[in-house]
């Protein structure tokens, strides 16, 4: 059988994935598959994806200030503005290493010019701050525009194929995709889901923490102190559509994190849910990010970028394919297999 | 209220919604209408003398005329809901006093036969059992179904479980009794009291490490516009009213069905003296000996059709224009409209599993049978009876006893379905499904509960009412039951190999948040203590960083995360030489890149409004042992 042959495999189906697949093949000419079951639209999200997130480094924040109005023309024209919204996201902290944190996080930001203000603490519970006019992306309206997308310009798509050689006797990795082989001279590993599916179970737990998550949405109720709030030190994010159903994610298990929602949301009596779900996310071992191979031989590895990973797709894609700037360069090479905690940002430990 | 006139419990996108046991309001003693979790459900409400209730929620009291119009026997039939507003009918009951709590070896949830045959198993062998009914009897709806012959009727199967559950002490019968939240290891029901003066709601509180969820099958909605007009009316809920409380609307009706029990409610109807006009049925040739046993008694069958369209008629004699469609391979054709007082409506069974879904059991779509089957699920909880698929009597019998074995580790016999060979017994059809057209009136719902979730003839493409492109059931607000999955799945709009995940995800019960919270105060995460110089800052000034007290010129707190730079002029992050990271007696903390880190060297600190200028004091060395500086305290 004679493998389809392209230049990138992308695996995953993450707003990340989607919008690396479309730069590859879109901006930088590459020939690419997309390896991934499509989100199903009716499933709850797995966690929000921001412009803004609680960073505490500066080349971070860096990467953002260059990234995030290349991100927004990006989308606004492959998925329309629905697809992106605007907000004033809130970022909470009950623990003392929390609001540390948060202090840090307020110094950075409005070092980078960013308008934000400490929320008054007759506001919420614990100490928070807010951010004015940050992009929150509509994960739904975006991977349904991106899919589109990408079958419009014929890109190859395929819901499951395994990696089933590293790398072949020319240095490609070899996906088994049913009856078809695909040849890629570059596979990346775009999203949690497809890191846990393709990286053997050693490598894996020598890596990461793998945990299951929670996912719940309910029905509507009176608003939030903000449409987006983000506990920065228990991982848990909240989101209030325009009908007043709160979508909420926590990273732990149903068990710990419904009273964990419960106690988090009280204020809202009688609050029904209309949905519940679970998910297996990953932490970084040592709690920063992650990018690239973990053995010369394997795939690219995308993990723990954060609330704000989608938005670093432009400058990923063009690191991927070796355009990438001497700042971008640095700054994702710094995050590589070798690299130690002393490149993370703020990253809450929760005990999953 | 139904002896009484009133079948409309309000409406709902302008068109008025039928009052059904699944979907009716609270109602609560006047005396304790302070009290609002004193309200009871009035499906579970039994009729007690000298009480008197008011309804909770938003609906239209009814004004001068209407007390007029009462007065001269012109009674309403409407409780006068809005159901366009989320809160309507708010479920203030969940705020009912705790009852107490128990712990038990097996929690058996329903008490049909099923049930009640899994409870007299545990029982028998000396376990405790709590079993947990809806309705104020049990037996569940095995009547309805009849049985096979030279087997006991479902009746006498049920009398002699019931007087088996009676003879054992060690069985506590929950009837009125609905389960609230249910997770592995215990379970939250309210249950309605009647021993007193007068009915009271409790929750009570059940530990186990068995349960077992004989929860029956819920009746599918045939989908066509105005399926939930008041007359309408499901084929076991007509059962009931009947069966329970001798009540049936009217005089006339027609019976469209895709299984063969809805037959055996006609000839009861009829033995009534109830005109029934039609026997419409979906299937193209049925064959049942009830059907035999119908047209013997002079019923129309109309085989391979079913109901398009109701409407509200504009006979003065009888209240619904039903409008209906023969289906023949692929051909659509109209028949005469037909008048009457009710359509009794079965669009067949779909096994209840929003409990089982609660609790993280699977399910997938079963193509053959147009139902959602169950799969895997947590350990210690099995399903039994209809909600584990079974179908007939003898099956559901001996599934209660099997799960009852299965759970306590005894040996098990395999179950085995006794049904009558489908050539004289046709198998029940899919649920018919009409999409409204564009000059269709009452929306089509999707299914029969609480959701009212309805395609108009406007909406062709998508389920709910307006929203923006690409609509998303995840956007949706609201609870789906497991009969919207199921419909979502015959119209198209939910792939039938996503049906499982997405039940599982959207059709939770009951459940309110409220419920999870934490029981105790020690489960709230313990305060901690931050390390002085956090992860996040590693590496930030290099790897010799230094930790040094810093002097203001002006007396003024500064915040951890405040950066310093080595002059007043520099505001971009990447040139800042160091960073607050708290105080230690009062006085301010840096740490400070080391080239730049010299004793009595000037220095900029930059807080939000201004920069403040400070000195490089000392090196700092920890005061205490524990040195913890805290973020939130500012320094002078």
């Amino acid at each position: 059988m004679t493998p389809i042959e392209v230049d990138f495999a992308v695996v995953g189906n993450s707003p990340l994935a989607l919008l690396l697949a479309a730069l590859l093949a879109g901006t930088h000419k590459q020939k690419i598959v997309l390896i991934g079951q499509p989100p199903s639209p009716f499933s709850l999200a797995g966690g929000l994806a921001l412009s803004v997130a609680p960073l505490t480094r500066p080349e971070t924040w860096s990467m953002l200030a260059a990234c995030v109005p290349e991100t927004e023309k990006l989308i606004a024209h492959l998925g329309g503005k629905a697809a992106l919204l605007r907000a004033d996201p809130m970022f909470l902290a009950n623990s003392a290493s929390g609001v540390q944190a948060l202090s840090h996080i307020r110094h950075m930001a409005h070092g980078f010019g960013h308008p934000v203000e400490r929320v008054s603490s007759g506001e919420v519970n614990g100490q928070a701050i807010r951010w004015r006019d940050a992009l929150w992306l509509n994960q739904v309206t975006l991977t349904s525009a991106l899919l589109e997308w990408l079958d419009d310009n014929k890109i190859s798509q395929h819901q499951t194929a395994t990696l089933a050689t590293r790398r072949d006797g020319k240095g490609r990795a070899v996906f088994n995709a049913g009856e078809h082989q695909i040849a890629a001279r570059n596979a990346v590993l775009a999203d949690d889901g497809a890191i846990v599916a393709n990286l053997a179970p050693a490598v894996l737990q020598s890596r990461f923490n793998r945990a299951t998550g929670t996912s719940i949405l309910t029905e509507p109720t009176t608003p939030l102190a903000a449409t987006v709030m983000v506990q920065i030190d228990s991982g848990v994010q909240l989101s209030q559509g325009a009908a007043g159903g709160i979508a909420a994610t926590s990273p732990l298990a149903p068990d710990r994190a419904l009273p964990q929602l419960a106690g988090l949301l009280k204020p809202h009596r009688h609050l029904r849910l209309a949905g519940q779900d679970q998910f297996t996310h990953l932490a970084t071992r040592h709690g920063a990010p992650l990018v690239g191979t973990l053995t010369p031989s394997g795939p690219t590895i995308l993990a723990g970028l954060g609330l704000v990973a989608p938005f670093l797709a432009p400058a990923l894609a063009r690191y991927l394919v070796g355009q990438a700037s001497i700042g971008e360069s640095t700054y994702f090479a710094d995050r590589g297999v070798g690299a130690g905690p002393h490149i993370g940002d703020y990253s809450a430990v929760v005990a999953a | 209220m139904l002896a009484n006139g009133i079948d409309t419990l309000g409406t709902h996108r302008g068109h008025p919604i039928g009052l059904t046991q699944r979907l009716a309001p609270a109602a609560i003693e006047t005396a304790l209408v302070d009290e609002p979790g004193h309200a009871i459900p009035i499906s579970r409400l039994p009729a007690t003398n000298g009480a008197n209730y008011q309804l909770i929620g938003s609906y239209r009291r009814a004004g001068p005329v209407g007390r007029v119009a009462t007065m001269v026997g012109r009674a309403p039939t409407s409780l006068g809901f809005n159901l366009d507003e989320p809160r309507s009918m708010p479920p203030t009951w969940l705020d009912a006093p705790h009852g107490g709590r128990s712990d038990v070896d097996l929690v058996v949830i329903g008490g049909g036969l099923a049930g009640m045959s899994a409870a007299v198993a545990a029982a028998k062998r000396g376990n405790s059992v709590v079993l947990v009914e809806r309705q104020g009897w049990l037996g569940g709806t095995a009547e309805l179904f009849g049985t096979i012959d030279g087997e006991p009727t479902p009746a006498e199967s049920a009398a002699r479980l019931g007087k088996a559950i009676a003879e054992h002490a060690n069985i506590t019968v929950l009837l009125r009794a609905e389960v609230v939240l249910l997770r592995p290891g215990r379970v939250l029901v309210h249950h309605v009291e009647t021993a007193g003066a007068r009915p009271r709601g409790k929750l009570l509180a059940v530990t186990s490490k068995r349960f077992i969820l004989a929860t029956g099958a819920v009746e599918r909605l045939p989908l066509f516009s105005g399926n939930r007009l008041p007359g309408v009316t499901g084929a076991l809920e007509a059962f009931w009213r009947g069966r329970h409380y001798g009540i049936w609307a009217g005089n006339s009706a027609v019976l469209a069905s895709v299984t063969s029990a809805p037959y055996r409610l006609a000839m009861m109807a009829s033995d009534a003296g109830i005109t029934i006009k039609r026997l419409v049925d979906n299937r193209l040739n049925p064959q049942s000996r009830f059907i035999e046993f119908a047209k013997a008694y002079g019923m129309t069958q109309v085989a391979g059709s079913a109901p398009v369209r109701a409407e509200p008629s504009s006979s003065r004699t009888e209240r619904l224009t039903i409008n209906l469609a023969l289906a023949l391979e692929g051909m659509e054709q109209h028949v005469t409209p037909h008048q009457c007082d009710q359509l009794v409506v079965c669009g067949g069974w779909q096994p209840d599993l929003a409990l089982w879904h609660g609790v993280g059991g699977a399910s997938h779509w079963s193509r053959d049978k147009h139902r959602l089957e169950a799969l895997g699920g947590p350990d210690h909880i099995v399903l039994a009876g209809a909600a584990a698929g079974w179908v007939s009597k003898h099956a559901c019998l001996h599934s209660g006893t099997d799960a009852a074995n299965q759970l306590f580790s005894r040996k098990r016999k395999p179950v085995v379905e006794r049904v009558i060979d489908p050539i004289y017994e046709t198998a029940d059809g899919p649920t018919p499904v009409t999409r409204p057209n564009a000059a269709a009136g009452a929306p089509a719902y999707l299914d029969g509960g609480s959701s009212l979730i309805g395609i108009q003839g406007a909406e062709r493409r998508r389920l709910l009412f307006a929203r923006p492109t690409p609509w998303s059931l995840a956007d949706q607000p609201q609870a789906l039951e497991v009969g919207d999955v199921a419909a979502g799945v015959q119209i198209g709009d939910i792939p039938f190999d996503q049906a499982g995940i997405i039940a599982q995800a959207r059709s939770v019960a009951i459940a309110e948040l409220d419920h999870f919270a934490p029981q105790k105060a020690s489960e709230r995460p313990a305060r901690d203590m931050p390390p002085m110089v956090p992860d996040f800052l590693h590496g930030r000034f290099g790897r010799s960083a230094q930790l040094w007290r810093l002097t203001l010129v002006e007396t003024r707190a500064l915040d951890p995360g405040s950066l310093i730079f080595a002059n007043s002029d520099q505001t971009d992050p990447h040139q800042a030489i160091g960073v607050i990271v708290g105080a230690d007696n009062g006085r301010p903390v840096g740490l400070i890149r080391a080239i730049s880190a010299v004793e009595g060297v000037g220095v900029s600190v930059r807080e939000i409004d201004r920069p403040v200028a400070a000195r490089l004091a000392e090196p700092y060395r920890s005061t205490s042992s524990a040195a913890p500086l805290r973020a939130e305290a500012g320094a002078s």
